[in-house]
C-alpha cells in the first residue's frame, strides 16, 4: 500500500522585512480582506527598496484589526480615514504612525468619505437611504442628506459635492453650505467613480448594467453649469470601472477588462488596453502622483494574497509584489 | 437500498443474514434505547444499506448507539463535529454549516434520508445545523466516492440517516426536555404505537436558544470581552412514520417530515446586524417493499419541498426566497441466487425551483426546472465460504443539462484471517453543479459540466474479541483526484460567475479504533477516529495564481476524535475530546487558523420503575473553556452547559416472538 509522507502541520511564519516608515515616498496599499470572515489590512510598500509590510495597520496598532471590509483610505488633516464598510465604522489614524486616534461609528454600510471642511465631511453608503454628514472634531455622524441607497466615490469642486451612485441613473449634487440636494444629472446607470480634471470638469464612470444591456458610459460634466459636455458609450456588456487620474490630472484611467489609458481631450474611448488583464483579475488602480507609474492589482481568485504590478504609463511592466487579500486602491505619499 | 433487522435475545448469539457479514461489521449492540436493564432482553440489530450490502469493499462507519443516544438533544453538526472526523465549518454556535470530507468541499458530502438523497439542490450542499439527531435511529458515515449507489454529490463521503421501523414493540412514549446556557429550551416527545402489521411513530421537537453567548475577540485588543447578539433561533419539527405489513412478503412505509428553523444570524464584526434566515422543508418518503426468497424488491417515492427565505433589513436590497420541490421515484431489486447477488433500477428525479429576490430596483423571480434518469445495476460474489467478496456497481444519469459521466465502483474485500480482513476499492464520481451554479441571477453559468472524481482506497481491518474484550481497529488509506471542480470567480463582468476550471489532488488516511470491554453491569467503550488528508488544488486558475500544490482552505490536514464511554450500572459517561489542526484561510496558504482542541462530558443516570424509565442527563460543552474559531472571525462559544430529564413508558406487547431470528426486510 502506498504510504504518504506526513506534512509539519504548523505553517511557516514569513520572514519579516524592516521598511522604514518614514521613507520618503510610500504606498498604502487598501486589502478588502473577504466579506463576513475575512479581516482587512492596510499593506506597505516602499518602492525605492521593493519592501513590502503586511498588515501594517496591525504591527502598528498591537494586533489590533480594523475590521472586515476595508472599503477605501482618505488623508485629511494629518490623518487617514479607513472605512471599513462591513463593520459599519470609519477608523481614523495619524498619518504619521498610523495608530488608531479614533472609530466613528454608527453607520449603515459606509463606503468613502470626503472632507467637505476641516469639520465637516461627507461619507456615502451602499445601504442607507442617506449619505451621512460627520463632524470631523467630534467624530461622530450629526445629519444625513436623504439619498437613495448605493452611493459611491464623491468629489468637491466649488462649494459642490458630486456624489455618484450606483444603484441610480444620476449623479448628484450637493450645496455643502446647506447640505441639500440641489441637482441629480442623468449618467446611466452604475455611477460609482469621479475624477476632475486640470480644468476642473467633473469626470464621471457609469459601468452600465449589463444584466439589463445598458452601456457604461464616460461622462464630462461642467460644474458650474452642471451640463454634461461630453457623453462617452462604452460598448454593451463592458463594466468598466475605477476611475484614476494622474498627477497633472490631464490623463484618465479605468478599468475595464484590462486598464485603459484616456487622454482628456480625446473625443473617443480608448479601443486597445494600455496594460492587457490576461487571464488576471484586476480590481485596484492607481497613478502614483510621483512618477506617473501605475499601480495595478491583481485579486486573483479573491482567496490569496493579490499581486500588485506597477507599469510605466507606456504599459512597460517595471515590477509587481504582494498585497493583502483583496487589493482594491492605493494612497500614495 | 435495504435493512436487514435482526433480533436475537442475547449477547452470545449472533445471527447474521447472509455470513458474508460477519466480519464486515461488527454488530451494534444497540441496549435498547430507554427500556434496558442489562438483564432483560436484548436487541442487536444490523442495518445495511445498499452500499454496505454490496460494496463492502469501502469504509463505512455507524455512530454507536449510546453515543447517538447522549447527543438527542443536538443538531447533525454537532454530532458529527464530535463523533467523526468530517471537518464541520461552523458559522458560529446554531448557525449555518458546511462539511469537508476526505478533502471534499461543501458540495461534496451527500447527505442522504432513508437512501434518498435530501441535499439542497439548490445550494447544492446540506446544512447540517438544520437536522435534529433525535429524529433518527441510526446514522452512519460512508468514505469515499459513492455516485455509483447514490448519484450526485457523493464525492468526499456520505452520511446516511435511517429511521427503521420496528413491529411488535407495543406502546412507547417519551418526553425529553433540557435547558441550557445561552437560555437554551429544548422540548421533544414521541410515541411509538407497534403492533404487528401496523406501526405508527410520531415525533415532535421544539428548540429555542437566545444564543447570546459571551466570547474574547482576540482582534479587538482594547475590547475583547464581547457577547454575541441576533443570534437567537428556534426550531421545531415533527416526524410522521407508518408503517404496513400489508402480507408476510410486502410492506409499506411512509413517512412526513416538517422541520422549521428560524435563525437570526448574528455578525462578528461589531457591526449591527439584521439578518434573518428561515429555512422551512416538508419532506415526504414513501417505500413499498416486497420480499420473496431470493427476491427484494422497493419502489421509493420522495416528496420534498425546501423553501430558504435570506432577509437582511440593513441591506435593503438583500431579500431572496428560494423553493425547490424534488420529487423522486426510484425502482430497486435485488436477486441472490446462491453466492450471486445483482441488483437493478432505476431512478427518476424532477427538481422545480423558483427563486426569488428583492433588490432596490427591481424583484427578479426564476423558474427553473431540471430532470434526470438514473440506471444502475449492483454485482456482488461471494467467494471461499464468503471470505472473498467482489462487487462491480455502475449508474449512468441522464439530463438536458449536461453529460453525466458514467460513474462505478469496483473493489474487493478479502478475509484474510478470522482477525483480519483487507480490503481495496475503486470508485468513479461526480457531482452535479447546483442549481444556484447553474442559474443564479446574475453569474449562474448554464454551461457548466459536472465535476468528476476517481478515487483508490484500500484498508486493513482488525477485529479481535475474547470473553468480555473486543477491539476493532481499521486504517485506510485514499488517493483521489477530482477535475471540473467548479468555484465561482469574478468575471469581466461586474459580477462572479462559477467556472469548471479546477483540480484538486486528495489523499490521507484514516483510522479507527473501538476497544469495548463488557461485563454484566459494567460497559467501556474506547472510540478513536483520526484523519490526516492532504488535499491540493493543481491548477492555476491565473498567471499570478500562487495557489497550486497548497491547501484548500478550511481543510485540516490534521483532525481526530477520542471518545470514553463508561457504563455502569445507571450511569452512563461520555468524555469526548476533539483536535482539528490548522486551517488556512488563503488559498496561498498566506494565512491560516490555530488548532483547536476542545473536551466535552455528557453524563446520565437512569431510574426504571415498571414500565417507566426515567433519565436525567447533563453535558458539559468545552469542558477547559478554550477559546476558538472554527471560520475566522466567527468565535464559538466558551464554556456551556446542559442539564435535562427524558422519562419514558413503554407497555410490551404481552406475546413477544420467540423466534430469535426473525428477519424484517426492511425498507432503506
Amino acid at each position: 500500500m502506498l504510504v504518504c509522507s506526513c506534512v509539519k502541520d504548523k505553517p511557516q511564519e514569513p520572514v519579516k522585512t524592516a521598511v522604514s516608515v518614514n521613507a520618503d515616498s510610500k504606498v498604502l496599499v487598501v486589502n478588502e480582506g473577504n466579506y463576513g470572515w475575512g479581516v482587512g489590512t492596510i499593506s506597505l510598500y516602499d518602492p525605492t527598496s521593493g519592501a513590502v509590510i503586511d498588515k501594517y495597520d496591525q504591527q502598528q496598532n498591537g494586533g489590533s484589526t480594523l475590521g472586515n471590509v476595508c472599503q477605501s483610505i482618505t488623508k485629511f488633516n494629518n490623518h487617514y480615514y479607513i472605512v471599513i464598510n462591513n463593520s459599519n465604522k470609519i477608523v481614523v489614524v495619524n498619518s504619521a504612525n498610523f495608530v488608531k486616534t479614533a472609530t466613528i461609528g454608527g453607520f449603515n454600510s459606509p463606503q468613502y468619505i470626503l472632507p467637505i471642511t476641516y469639520n465637516k465631511a461627507y461619507v456615502s453608503d451602499l445601504y442607507a437611504n442617506s449619505v451621512q454628514i460627520i463632524d470631523l472634531n467630534t467624530n461622530t455622524i450629526t445629519a444625513s442628506i436623504a439619498c437613495l441607497a448605493g452611493t459611491e466615490r464623491m468629489a468637491l469642486i466649488y462649494n459642490k459635492a458630486f456624489i455618484t451612485n450606483s444603484n441610480s441613473n444620476y449623479c448628484y449634487v450637493v450645496n455643502t453650505a446647506t447640505d441639500i440636494i440641489t441637482d441629480s444629472i442623468h449618467i446611466g446607470p452604475g455611477g460609482s467613480s469621479i475624477e476632475i480634471d486640470k480644468n476642473s470638469k467633473v469626470w464621471v464612470l457609469a459601468s452600465g448594467n449589463s444584466t439589463t444591456a445598458q452601456a457604461g458610459k464616460l461622462v464630462r460634466i461642467n460644474p458650474i453649469t452642471l451640463q454634461i459636455e461630453q457623453s462617452l458609450s462604452f460598448n454593451t456588456g463592458d463594466s468598466p470601472y475605477k476611475l484614476c487620474a494622474n498627477k497633472t490630472h490631464d490623463t484618465l484611467y479605468f478599468l475595464n477588462n484590462g486598464v485603459y489609458q484616456f487622454p482628456i481631450g480625446s473625443n473617443t474611448l480608448p479601443t486597445n488596453p494600455k496594460i492587457n488583464q490576461g487571464s488576471k483579475l484586476y480590481y485596484g488602480l492607481g497613478v502614483n502622483p510621483k512618477d506617473y507609474s501605475i499601480y495595478v492589482a491583481d485579486a486573483i481568485d479573491y482567496v490569496q494574497k493579490s499581486k500588485v504590478e506597477i507599469y510605466k504609463p507606456n504599459g512597460t511592466f517595471i515590477t509587481n509584489f504582494n498585497a493583502g487579500i483583496i487589493s482594491n486602491g492605493f494612497m500614495f505619499e | 437500498m435495504k435493512h436487514f433487522k435482526i433480533h436475537i435475545s442475547n449477547y452470545s448469539k449472533i445471527f447474521v443474514w447472509s455470513s458474508a457479514y460477519v466480519f464486515m461489521f461488527s454488530l451494534k449492540l444497540q441496549s435498547q434505547t430507554k427500556d434496558t436493564a442489562l438483564h432483560q432482553l436484548q436487541e442487536v440489530i444490523i442495518l445495511q444499506n445498499k452500499q454496505q450490502q454490496f460494496e463492502t469493499s469501502k469504509k463505512h462507519s455507524e455512530i454507536d448507539s449510546l453515543i447517538l443516544n447522549r447527543y438527542s438533544t443536538t443538531s447533525l453538526a454537532d454530532l458529527l463535529a464530535n463523533q467523526s472526523t468530517i471537518h464541520i465549518k461552523s458559522y458560529g454556535n446554531g448557525n449555518i454549516v458546511s462539511t469537508s470530507m476526505r478533502g471534499g468541499n461543501a458540495n461534496h458530502t451527500a447527505l442522504l434520508w432513508n437512501g434518498l438523497n435530501i441535499q439542497n439542490t439548490m445550494l447544492g450542499q446540506p446544512d447540517l445545523s438544520i437536522v435534529p439527531t433525535s429524529l433518527f435511529n441510526n446514522i452512519s458515515l460512508e468514505y469515499g466516492g459513492g455516485s455509483a449507489i447514490w448519484g450526485s454529490g457523493a464525492i468526499g463521503g456520505s452520511i446516511h440517516l435511517q429511521n427503521n421501523t420496528r413491529f411488535n414493540q407495543g406502546f412507547k412514549t417519551k418526553l425529553q426536555m433540557s435547558l441550557g446556557s445561552f437560555d437554551s429550551r429544548k422540548i421533544n416527545s414521541g410515541v411509538l404505537l407497534s403492533y404487528k402489521k401496523i406501526v405508527s411513530n410520531t415525533n415532535i421537537y421544539y428548540n429555542t436558544c437566545e444564543n447570546n453567548y459571551n466570547y474574547k475577540d482576540t482582534t479587538d485588543k482594547e475590547n475583547p470581552n464581547k457577547k454575541v447578539t441576533h443570534a437567537n433561533y428556534t426550531s421545531k419539527g415533527l416526524l410522521q412514520e407508518l408503517s404496513f405489513r400489508i402480507t408476510t412478503f410486502q410492506k409499506l412505509n411512509i413517512r412526513a417530515w416538517y422541520n422549521l428553523v428560524n435563525r437570526n444570524l448574528p455578525s462578528f464584526t461589531g457591526a449591527l446586524s439584521k439578518k434573518n434566515q428561515v429555512d422551512e422543508n416538508l419532506k415526504f418518503n414513501i417505500d413499498w417493499n416486497y420480499s420473496k426468497r431470493n427476491l427484494n424488491s422497493v419502489i421509493r417515492i420522495g416528496y420534498f419541498n425546501d423553501q430558504l427565505n435570506y432577509n437582511d433589513t440593513l441591506a435593503n436590497y438583500s431579500f431572496s426566497n428560494n423553493t425547490i420541490k424534488t420529487i423522486i421515484i426510484e425502482n430497486d431489486n435485488t436477486y441472490k441466487y446462491k453466492n450471486h447477488q445483482l441488483n437493478i433500477g432505476a431512478n427518476f428525479t424532477n427538481y422545480n425551483s423558483v427563486l426569488f429576490s428583492s433588490s432596490i430596483n427591481k424583484d427578479t423571480s426564476l423558474n427553473h426546472i431540471l430532470s434526470k434518469t438514473a440506471f444502475f445495476a449492483a454485482y456482488k460474489l461471494s467467494l471461499f465460504h464468503s471470505k472473498l467478496n467482489y462487487n462491480l456497481v455502475v449508474r449512468k444519469e441522464f439530463t438536458t443539462q449536461t453529460e453525466i459521466p458514467f460513474t462505478g465502483n469496483t473493489g474487493i474485500h478479502y478475509q484474510l484471517i478470522k482477525q483480519l480482513a483487507a480490503k481495496i476499492n475503486a470508485n468513479s464520481s461526480f457531482r452535479q453543479p447546483s442549481l444556484s451554479d447553474l442559474y443564479w441571477h446574475p453569474g449562474g453559468n448554464p454551461n457548466l459540466k459536472p465535476e468528476e472524481s476517481y478515487e483508490m482506497d484500500g484498508g486493513l481491518e482488525f477485529n479481535y474479541s475474547k470473553n468480555n474484550f473486543s477491539a476493532l481497529i481499521e486504517a485506510t488509506y485514499f488517493n483521489r483526484h477530482t477535475t471540473n471542480w467548479i468555484i465561482w470567480l469574478p468575471s469581466e463582468k461586474s459580477y462572479w460567475t462559477p467556472k469548471n476550471i479546477t483540480e484538486v489532488y486528495s489523499r490521507g488516511t484514516e483510522t479507527k479504533t473501538e476497544l469495548t470491554y463488557l461485563k454484566k453491569d459494567v460497559q467501556l467503550k474506547l472510540i478513536i477516529h483520526t484523519a490526516y488528508v492532504l488535499s491540493n488544488n493543481q491548477k492555476n486558475t491565473s498567471e499570478n495564481d500562487n495557489s497550486v500544490g497548497r491547501q484548500l482552505i478550511y481543510t485540516p490536514r490534521y483532525n481526530g476524535q477520542a471518545s470514553i464511554l463508561v457504563n455502569y450500572k445507571n450511569i452512563n459517561l461520555l468524555f469526548n475530546n476533539n483536535y482539528t489542526g490548522y486551517r488556512f484561510t488563503t488559498t496561498d496558504n498566506s494565512s491560516w487558523l490555530s488548532p483547536y482542541y476542545i473536551a466535552n462530558v455528557k453524563c446520565s443516570y437512569n431510574y426504571s420503575f415498571s414500565t417507566v424509565n426515567m433519565e436525567l442527563f447533563c453535558s458539559i460543552n468545552n469542558l477547559l473553556n478554550k477559546n476558538y474559531v472554527i471560520v475566522q472571525n466567527t468565535p464559538m462559544p466558551l464554556r456551556n452547559y446542559e442539564v435535562g430529564l427524558c422519562m419514558n413508558y413503554h407497555k410490551k406487547k404481552k406475546t413477544i416472538s420467540n423466534n430469535p431470528l426473525e428477519i424484517i426486510n426492511n425498507a432503506k
